[in-house]
């Protein structure tokens, strides 16, 4: 028998034997049944892709097995991601106030996220619990005056710790712009997304203390302000001139 | 650093934003974001942009792609921006080009070289800046580009220059793993370093690399849990406290970590169980922050080695989440139970109420998440219940995603655990009429196939009843309108087969229905086809049986218009019929035997009765058939492509090889019409495609030869469990039923005294007081649920329930003088509404009157409440044993009887309370309660001040607030 690896034919046949593996796995495993059976969404195969990724493949004929590292023998799922999907923050009117997407998602599937999110999010009456399933995801939000902070993560993730991330972010946001609302961030959205990097990077909580953040922000924005004044200066000296 | 309004932007973008703020419809909105981006493409590509102007360019761009709009026109000018040297132009164009670019994006290349330049800046913010384009921006075949100098700034003297090169290199490692391998041991190292931030970002890749490795980290367990114990000993700097506790992010991750770690390694698991057991010890439970972590304890502890200390206190922790009034917390104490339960069974049974009542639930989303629970407990004695629980609410709700799922859960549910063949039909009958476009096709083909085989069960008169009830219930759903497309193919396949089985029904009066069918859904091909193959099934019977066809006219009709249908496949079927009614019954029983379904139909591949065909044409001088990974010129590439064929068969239809033999005198094999093709084509074929080919001719699905990955019916364990009633595992279900019975028997007897003050008395200590009469009045019902949900346990888990009843009747009794004053305290202080601790940003400051902190006295009450609400929840195990407990207990059984003792005991509390109030009150001012509500209230008057002065600064601006938005000025905090 002989094997062949092609790199290029190897997505195409993986892409094929990651439906018989779910059915193999679902086999033992009933969590992973449903993941089999819902059609993917992007962001479901992009983490499939990434879950690929470090799999070893071994090559049995006919049928292609694909052992994922992240399965143990008993089809128990290992596989604990815990990242953030995305952030977004939503008035009451359904408005969008700020984006920011760390897993990869087309413009329409991000205009169809929103959508699909304040449809549901701001219908929910206020005694309910802060979560919400969106396909196969949790999004937590929260609501703060006029405003909804919402924040997609792992199915598996610990959704009260989002909570309490979104809430550090508002924290932050009010020491910033001293008693925050929403008209700040209207006007001053790079301003919010400055203060997001600081807090999330690539997904995950970078930073918990809000000391360090504020430092951080207050320094780039000293020297955004030096900035700011010689490039005023200099297009003062230009306007002169050119009068 | 006030809020500047607005200040250095120009007065065109300020009236953008004032203008999509005040767009009252989606269309005018975008009717404005268009107009704007129309503006900025003429603008971008006038020549001298002052560098200020472009800023404002940019950041406008920004504002129409966060709208969901695309500013494509304009990436580039975002790319050229980051090139700037001035660090003010250069963070707007990073931040751009993050939101803009994807990682695959063709101006990604770009960047890489400014990104590069910029990693070596002597401005530790440059690098900073750069950094976080590096997280977003960097795809597999640049990282070696940036990686080197990524690496060097781990060693960087600022401690947030190396914390985003951590990021960083974390983001390479999820990205392409291999590239950085060789750099683990910087992680480890980062583990120590100085600055807690920079430790507490290292915890992001090591519980990664952990999650794909545990085995090669197991040396670190040591350091992770002296870290997490420093952590909650408040070792960290006070910055990193949050809401008063100790850094609870870093402690969660380190959790996370210990749950990997420990996870079925009884030795690190055993080093781990101190520190866990302190943070439950220790945790604030006031705060959501504090019960994230506490959740977080729980998780780990449900993963690693278990220990039965931490499950205990894991369990309590679980009561108190349940009994909690906010969603949040029930909903993560179902989630937790989930995880819990796997481990010890008997838990589940304590919380039976609270589990209805999330059941009952009217939020979604707590629904969902029992019903996962619900998921994970199913045994064969709860499977009715809970499937059709499931079912309904299936029916109920819209979401297709999730119905999806739900449904396959049933599907599943129901295959597993069936408890008679009967049940699985009329189930999965109700599953195909409501979710049947979402179901699966195997589970329709799995459905047929236990009706025609009745799996299991060997003797032909249950094996016929189970036939003609499927008949009896498919003919009465069959006129409902708008059936799936699946089912009805059910319903024709199991009409044409077993319709005129049993001689109930007339065959005029089946065939009629089928056409009935096949009329009403005639777009769809499927359902014709399968109406007209039990057709001719339904007229082949009655042939064979000698009796006299006639056919109805409205078959007639149909015949007619298939036999002229566009499909060839409808034509042929309709042929076929008209071939069949013609024959005698001598044939028709040859070629179509009576319940014949079930039986296989054995394939010889190598096609024997061809032999002395080929044998003749060799003799006349033709060519040996040489198989194709034999013949000559055909090496590897061939026997690819065949192997390509056989793992994707439907997709590949061009074959190439075809034309690569032109030299081959083709044997010239004049089949016999029936024969599938040629016996070249036969090993070309796939053999899955081969059989599903097989299955959509004969509908039935054959067990003989389909894949290993393949869905079916588990028959080996459903006959195991459906078969044989002594089967061990499966407890004697019928416990249940007469369980109910004498629960119902018992609370009428009984009345108010024993069970439904227990009741009440519980409900008093999680609810609010209104909603006492309410929950007793409905208490039988959910009881009786419960019961059927819980109750059907072994014998052996009602034991050690009963055990616990005896345990709440010994307690009180044990610890009279110091335990009744704790609970005198506690139990008037839940009677005032709760505050609504956990919402504390909304708008509900007003109702924050009460700085009681409902569980902060919880906390203290568990031991007791616990108790009690064990105690009700097994009111129908109480009930059966009041005597016992009674006698036993005279004394304290009676102190939980009478009602008005117990009222009574309330008043004098409420006195005790109003003097302890101004206690409590110092207590909760240190303890968990200093939460932002008071905080925010303490800042009210000057946070009014600020709104009041950014309103007059926004309309000097010229921005109105619109009036359908009267929430905009208020502090997002207050």
């Amino acid at each position: 028998q002989k094997q062949y690896t092609r790199p290029n034919q190897l997505e195409e046949q993986v892409a094929f034997s990651f439906e018989r593996l779910f059915l193999f796995f679902s086999e033992q495993n009933r969590d992973l049944r449903s993941d089999y059976s819902s059609p993917w969404t992007p962001v479901a195969r992009t983490r499939n892709r990434r879950c690929l990724q470090s799999a070893s493949i071994v090559n049995h004929e006919p049928h292609i097995l694909i052992i994922l590292r992240h399965y143990d023998l008993n089809g128990v799922i290992l596989l604990v991601t815990s990242q953030i999907h995305f952030v977004c923050l939503i008035s009451r009117q359904g408005k969008v106030r700020l984006t920011k997407w760390y897993s990869t998602y087309t413009q329409k599937e991000r205009s169809k996220a929103i959508r699909e999110l304040s449809g549901v999010i701001l219908s929910r009456g206020p005694k309910l619990c802060n979560f919400v399933d969106w396909k196969g995801y949790k999004v937590v939000y929260k609501r703060y005056a006029s405003l909804y902070f919402c924040m997609c993560i792992d199915d598996e993730d610990n959704e009260l710790e989002a909570l309490e991330v979104i809430h550090h972010f508002v924290e932050i946001l009010d020491r910033y712009f001293g008693s925050v609302c929403e008209l700040d961030l209207i006007f001053n959205f790079h301003k919010a997304y400055y203060i997001l990097d600081e807090l999330l990077i690539a997904g995950e909580l970078q930073e918990s203390s809000k000391k360090t953040v504020a430092k951080l922000i207050s320094a780039q924005d000293s020297l955004v302000e030096v900035a700011k004044e010689e490039a005023s200066s200099i297009s003062n000296i230009i306007a002169q001139a050119t009068k | 650093m006030g809020s500047q309004g607005g200040i250095g932007q120009s007065k065109e973008f300020l009236d953008l934003v004032k203008s999509i703020g005040e767009a009252r419809s989606k269309a005018e909105e975008d009717r404005i974001v268009l107009g704007e981006i129309e503006t900025l493409k003429r603008r971008l590509v006038e020549p001298g942009i002052p560098k200020r102007k472009m800023k404002e360019y940019i950041i406008r761009l920004v504002y129409i792609e966060m709208l969901g709009h695309d500013a494509s026109f304009g990436y580039i000018h975002a790319v050229k921006m980051t090139h700037d040297d001035n660090l003010f132009l250069k963070r707007t164009g990073y931040l751009a080009v993050t939101l803009f670019l994807n990682e695959d994006h063709d101006l990604i290349i770009l960047i890489v070289n400014t990104i590069q330049k910029d990693l070596k800046s002597d401005n530790f913010l440059i690098v900073c800046a750069a950094l976080n384009a590096v997280c977003k921006l960097i795809n597999e075949e640049t990282i070696p580009a940036v990686l080197p100098q990524v690496v060097e700034l781990l060693g960087h003297q600022k401690e947030a220059v190396r914390k985003k090169a951590i990021m960083a290199l974390h983001r390479f490692h999820q990205k392409s793993p291999s590239s950085v391998s060789h750099l683990v041991s910087n992680f480890r190292k980062r583990l120590c370093d100085n600055d807690p931030g920079v430790m507490g970002a290292t915890l992001c890749p090591l519980l990664d690399l952990i999650n794909r490795d545990v085995s090669s980290f197991k040396d670190l367990v040591v350091s992770f849990v002296s870290i997490l114990k420093q952590v909650a000993e408040h070792r960290l700097p006070k910055a990193y406290d949050y809401h008063q506790l100790p850094a609870p992010f870093i402690q969660i991750r380190l959790l996370k970590i210990l749950a990997l770690l420990g996870s079925g390694d009884k030795q690190s698991s055993e080093q781990m169980y101190t520190v866990v057991g302190d943070i439950f010890r220790k945790c604030d439970s006031s705060s959501n922050m504090g019960n994230a972590v506490i959740y977080q304890c729980i998780c780990c502890v449900s993963s690693i080695h278990p220990n039965p200390k931490l499950l205990e206190s894991a369990a309590d922790q679980i009561a108190r989440f349940l009994k909690s009034d906010s969603h949040n917390l029930k909903y993560l104490g179902i989630d937790a139970l989930g995880r819990l339960i796997k481990l010890s069974p008997e838990i589940a049974e304590q919380h039976q109420l609270a589990v209805i009542d999330c059941l009952e639930d009217p939020d979604d989303t707590l629904k969902r998440k029992t019903f996962e629970l619900l998921h994970k407990m199913t045994k064969s004695s709860n499977v009715e219940v809970i499937v059709d629980r499931m079912i309904d609410y299936m029916i109920s709700i819209n979401d297709n995603h999730y119905k999806t799922e739900i449904v396959s859960r049933c599907v599943e549910l129901a295959e597993q655990f069936a408890p008679s063949n009967q049940w699985f039909i009329q189930t999965m009958n109700r599953v195909f009429e409501h979710a049947g476009d979402l179901v699966n096709i195997k589970v329709a083909h799995n459905l047929m196939r236990l009706i025609a085989e009745g799996f299991g069960e060997d003797d032909d008169t249950a094996y016929t009843h189970l036939r003609s009830s499927a008949v009896d219930s498919y003919l009465r759903i069959i006129g409902a309108p708008k059936l799936p497309s699946v089912f009805l193919q059910v319903i024709c396949w199991v009409l044409g087969e077993y319709g005129t089985a049993d001689g109930k029904y007339s065959a005029s009066y089946i065939t009629g229905k089928l056409c009935d069918v096949a009329e009403a859904y005639s777009n769809d091909e499927t359902v014709k086809a399968y109406a007209v193959t039990a057709l001719i099934k339904i007229y082949a019977f009655e042939i064979a049986a000698g009796r006299k066809v006639d056919i109805l006219p409205e078959c007639q009709s149909l015949i007619e218009e298939l036999s002229a249908s566009h499909s060839t496949d409808l034509q042929q079927r309709a042929y076929e019929l008209q071939a069949v009614i013609a024959l005698d019954a001598q044939a028709v029983e040859n070629i179509m035997p009576s319940d014949a379904s079930s039986k296989e139909i054995e394939i010889d591949k190598n096609l024997p009765f061809l032999n002395d065909h080929v044998e003749r044409a060799i003799e006349k001088g033709a060519q040996p058939y040489i198989p194709e990974s034999e013949r000559s010129g055909f090496s590897n590439a061939s026997y690819l492509n065949s192997q390509d064929l056989h793992d994707i068969p439907p997709s590949h239809g061009l074959r190439f090889e075809a034309y690569e033999l032109p030299k081959q005198p083709s044997v010239p094999l004049t089949t016999p019409p029936i024969s599938i093709g040629s016996s070249n084509e036969l090993i070309a074929v796939p053999e899955p495609a081969y059989d599903r080919g097989n299955q959509a001719a004969v509908s039935v699905p054959s067990s003989s030869n389909s894949g290993p990955a393949e869905v079916k019916l588990r028959l080996d364990g459903v006959q195991k469990k459906w078969g044989r009633p002594t089967y061990s595992s499966s407890s004697p279900s019928p416990s249940a039923a007469p369980s109910q019975d004498t629960v119902n028997g018992l609370t009428v007897s009984n009345g108010a005294t024993s069970v439904t003050p227990a009741i009440s008395k519980g409900r008093e200590t999680t609810y609010e007081p209104t909603r006492k009469s309410q929950v007793v009045e409905i208490s039988p019902e959910k009881q009786k649920l419960a019961a059927s949900l819980f109750g059907g346990s072994s014998k052996q888990e009602r034991k050690s329930s009963l055990g616990g009843g005896h345990k709440t009747a010994a307690k009180p009794s044990g610890g009279h003088g110091a335990e009744t004053s704790v609970k005198k305290m506690a139990v008037p202080a839940q009677q005032p509404p709760p505050p609504d601790l956990l919402d504390l940003g909304e708008t509900t400051v007003a109702t924050s009157g009460p700085l009681i902190d409902p569980f902060k006295q919880l906390e203290g009450l568990l031991d007791m409440v616990e108790p009690t609400s064990s105690t009700n929840n097994h009111g129908d195990v109480n009930a059966t044993k009041v005597p016992d407990v009674m006698a036993s207990f005279g004394d304290t059984a009676t102190a939980v009887e009478h009602g008005g003792n117990h009222f009574s005991s309330i008043e004098d509390v409420d006195n005790l309370m109003s003097g302890l109030s101004s206690a409590t009150t110092d207590v909760s001012s240190d303890g968990g309660i200093a939460t932002p509500q008071s905080t925010a209230q303490i800042s009210k008057g000057p946070n009014l001040k600020d709104a009041l002065q950014k309103d007059a600064l926004v309309r000097q601006m010229g921005v109105n607030p619109s009036s359908q938005n009267p929430n905009l000025f208020k502090d997002l905090l207050g």
